[in-house]
């Protein structure tokens, strides 16, 4: 008895009922006896962990729960359909929204700095590009073509390449570029936009444009800016427009020889007593009468003004035409309903043939079939 | 041979379908072209027979028998058998024929007769009696018409219905005719 009742043997039992008695209260409180569950805290609700299935900018307070929407509650909007749509396809499937168009920006004045420069180029520079637009190897191919085409041509053909959005100012002189040689002779200067073909600029010497007609040489600048456009390259469209213009030339001087410079015999210096009459031609530009304007809406009002007049008059002559020709049939029915024919008289002498008092066989048969 | 058909008249219509080769509807096509001629041609008749003959007999012969015995039925006016015409057909034997009186052969000459008939040997041949008919009447009328002379119907004929005559009544006649009829005792003023 002694033993038994020792004080760390009754620790030791109070400490085995203390479990036991942890250990009933803990079974009493799971209802399937399987492992004890997280427990959620009231400070935790509303943070979703991120699982990658969300879209980047989803909101979990836009979630509402069905129970929970009222009909008449106005604070409820529904979403637009395509912006839900938006949280989970990619946005470029959506571009088909009409956007407006950019409004064109203003053309720029080429800076002074490049048109002096282009002044002071070399007399024989075909190709003007002081801002080095186009890239050395086309520079290049166009000299080429240009260079040949002086060559064998009498009107030379020079390009003053602007960017697309650029433009040459009001007063410019162009009979000083390429230190003057421009305006030498019969020339033809080109200032071409860049990508813009149908913005260039045909400026031909004075002879030229006397010996020829303005519509041939209108007809000329559009068949170059007609070839042009007809590939969306730019730089292959200058490429075009060059070939064409050289190409127009040679016709030009086929068609009207005269637009040839006259050549040089015996230049003697000018006397100092009379000065030497300022010959340079000057530079006049060939423009393209504009389309017409075409004509988007029908108007009933103008439509009546013009071809009335021819419509009614030859609704009136129908008319009439059907009205006298009624007339003329209904006339002839007439006419012919009260219509007889008579045969003279028949005075009866006959030779009798075959005994037949009134007909004597006088027939015709034929077989069919 | 006219011994041989007998004296006896023959009452015939202007047209008899014996072999019933035309539609109602087309025998009516053909009467009215029948009496559409009788109309603009006064002195003529035309008459037509549909029928299979006897292996003894030939169009030409019934043709030559209907115009010497043929008692023709006019409607207004007699009409001699010296200005008729007929046009005989015999489906079987796929033959036609057409023979005129004394009167005609001048205007209607054999040779006349049988361009006339030539151009209705397809629609014949075809079966398609009614046009071919219709188109032989046209045929006579327009080559009888070269030589004859334009009248008035009311000028020459006497009035077919009691229309033409009625229609200057008393009732409504002009008062010339009114003043006339009471000189003449027979209306009271």
């Amino acid at each position: 008895m002694r033993r038994f009742t020792s004080p760390a043997m009754v620790r030791i039992l109070l400490g085995l009922a203390a479990v036991q008695v942890a250990g009933t209260r803990a079974a009493s409180e799971r209802p399937d006896g399987g492992l004890a569950l997280p427990q959620w805290e009231e400070s935790a609700t509303g943070v979703l962990p991120s699982s990658g299935l969300w879209p980047d900018d989803f909101n979990p307070n836009l979630i509402i729960h069905p129970a929970m929407v009222s009909q008449g509650d106005a604070a409820v909007q529904a979403e637009d359909e395509e912006d839900s749509w938006l949280r989970f396809l990619p946005r470029s499937l959506f571009s088909n929204r009409k956007t407006p168009p950019a409004p064109e920006p203003a053309l720029a004045d080429i800076s002074p700095e490049a048109l002096r420069a282009s002044e002071n180029a070399p007399g024989d520079t075909r190709v003007l590009d002081p801002q080095g637009i186009l890239g050395e190897a086309q520079t290049e191919d166009l000299t080429r073509l240009l260079f040949f085409h002086a060559e064998n041509a009498g009107v030379e053909a020079r390009f003053l390449v602007l960017d697309s959005g650029q433009q040459l100012p009001p007063a410019t002189d162009l009979s000083r570029l390429a230190s003057g040689e421009v305006a030498r002779g019969s020339a033809c200067l080109v200032v071409y936009p860049l990508g813009a073909p149908q913005r260039a600029r045909l400026f031909l010497t004075r002879n030229v444009t006397q010996a020829a007609p303005a519509a041939y040489l209108e007809s000329l600048a559009a068949a170059c800016r007609r070839d042009a456009v007809e590939t969306p390259d730019p730089v292959e469209q200058l490429q075009r427009f060059a070939t064409q213009l050289s190409i127009r030339l040679f016709w030009l001087e086929r068609a009207y020889p005269a637009v040839k410079p006259e050549p040089v015999l015996n230049v003697l210096p000018p006397s100092p007593e009379t000065p030497e009459p300022s010959s340079v031609p000057v530079l006049s530009e060939v423009t393209v009468p504009g389309p017409p304007p075409s004509r988007d809406r029908f108007s009933l009002e103008t439509f009546g003004r013009e071809w009335l007049p021819y419509v009614g008059s030859g609704f009136a002559g129908l008319l009439v035409v059907a009205g006298v020709s009624i007339m003329f049939i209904r006339w002839r029915r007439r006419r012919h309903s009260q219509t007889v024919w008579l045969l003279p008289d028949y005075d009866h002498r006959h030779p009798v043939r075959f005994g037949g008092p009134h007909c004597g066989g006088c027939g015709a048969t034929v077989k069919y079939g | 041979m006219m011994a041989a058909f007998g004296l006896d008249l023959i009452p015939l219509r202007r047209l008899w379908d014996e072999a019933h080769c035309l539609r109602v509807h087309e025998a009516k096509e053909v009467e009215k072209a029948l009496v559409n001629f009788e109309e603009h041609y006064p002195q003529l008749f035309l008459a037509v027979y549909l029928g299979v003959l006897p292996p003894t007999l030939n169009v030409n012969e019934l043709a030559f028998l209907l115009l010497n015995r043929g008692m023709f039925w006019a409607e207004h006016h007699p009409r001699l058998n010296e200005h008729a015409i007929v046009l005989v057909l015999d489906p079987e034997a796929r033959t036609a024929g057409l023979m005129v009186g004394y009167a005609l052969e001048q205007r209607l000459p054999p040779r006349v007769l049988e361009r006339i008939l030539r151009r209705v040997r397809t629609p014949l041949w075809h079966a398609e009696y009614a046009p071919a008919i219709i188109d032989v009447v046209e045929a006579v009328a327009r080559t009888v018409r070269k030589g004859a002379r334009r009248a008035l119907r009311r000028d020459v004929l006497p009035p077919a219905a009691p229309e033409e005559f009625l229609g200057g009544s008393a009732s409504s006649g002009s008062e010339a005719d009114q003043a006339d009829q009471v000189s003449r005792g027979r209306l009271q003023p």
